[in-house]
């Protein structure tokens, strides 16, 4: 009888080791594939590709809920987020960091988050498309 | 004689190898992921593509030849090919810093019949990049390369083939 008690404690410790391992591992998964600088990146790619795709007079109006939700956490102002000047977009989620991406498309692209009705923003940024 | 194994003790031996396997999973999970996540994204593909559209509406649009680029009489503008980057609207500097031209675009226009003479070329970007597209593919090469082609008329109904060549090179921001 003493044997199966021991058994099974050693079982039970075993298989909570083990989940703590998953758990671990999973999180650092997540933690990895919402990463500060492939955020930066990926947007400041995307955002370029959508200003070369575009034309004089175009809106643009693009989801950063995502880049919004980090900003806030790293205490980093949004409407910092996204700099466009002299055909490079910018994108930054803390001071010291940034990622800056060319864009070949002569145009000027004037953008700025979108504010909500509670003097914050709705995480979505407007970005203009203007002949030079 | 009976010989009694007790098995508890064997039980946490192979505990501890069952352990020791897991920290060769987790570092090699680590290690996948790191080099996944590590490596930029290359989007010159897609960018090289969208050049190529960008300079095709350029030159016609609406069914029709950009009449700045070709007159009614079907002669092909000096003036075009000299200002062809800014004809089109094409901003290939990055101001204020001393870096090479990222970019390379040519249209080649040939008649129809005419398979290899060039009727007319327009070109703009750093020229260093163009032997690259040449190289054999199944080299590594550093820039990526994307040709169009497409047939257009003009006001007097003669048929070009224009053949749009793009170069992306932009190696530091998409290649690790």
């Amino acid at each position: 009888m003493k044997k199966k008690g021991e058994v099974l404690i050693e079982n039970v410790v075993f298989i909570i080791l083990n989940l703590i391992f998953l758990t671990i591992l999973i999180l650092f998964l997540l933690k990895q594939g919402t990463g500060v600088v492939l955020m930066e990146r990926a947007h400041a790619k995307q955002i370029s590709l959508l200003i070369d795709s575009a034309k004089p007079g175009m809106t643009l109006k693009v989801n950063l809920e995502k880049l919004y939700d980090i900003s806030k956490e790293k205490n980093f102002p949004f409407d910092e987020t996204i700099k466009i000047e002299n055909n490079i977009v910018t994108v930054k989620l803390d001071p010291e960091g940034g990622f800056s991406y060319h864009y070949f498309n002569d145009v000027i692209a004037n953008a700025y988050p979108e504010p909500d009705n509670e003097g914050g923003y709705t995480g979505m940024y407007i970005i203009k498309i203007l002949k030079k | 004689m009976k010989f009694t194994i007790n098995k508890r003790g064997g039980d946490k031996v192979i505990s501890v190898y069952w352990f020791f396997v897991l920290i060769l999973i987790a570092g090699g999970v680590i290690l996948m992921v790191n080099t996944f996540y590590g490596a930029p994204y290359d989007i010159r593909d897609l960018e090289g593509e969208v050049l190529a559209s960008h300079v095709a509406d350029c030159i016609y649009s609406g069914g029709k030849m950009n009449p700045l680029l070709v007159s009614p009489q079907g002669v092909f503008k000096q003036e075009f090919q000299d200002n062809f980057l800014e004809r089109c609207d094409l901003n290939f500097d990055k101001q204020g810093e001393f870096e090479e031209i990222q970019y390379y675009v040519k249209v080649s226009f040939l008649e129809r019949g005419e398979k290899n003479q060039n009727r007319f070329v327009l070109e703009g970007g750093n020229t260093n990049w163009v032997n690259d597209c040449v190289i054999d593919t199944t080299k590594k090469r550093f820039t990526k390369c994307v040709q169009k082609e497409f047939w257009v008329l003009n006001e007097n109904d003669r048929a070009y083939l224009v053949k749009i060549d793009t170069v992306i090179g932009k190696v530091e921001e998409n290649v690790k």
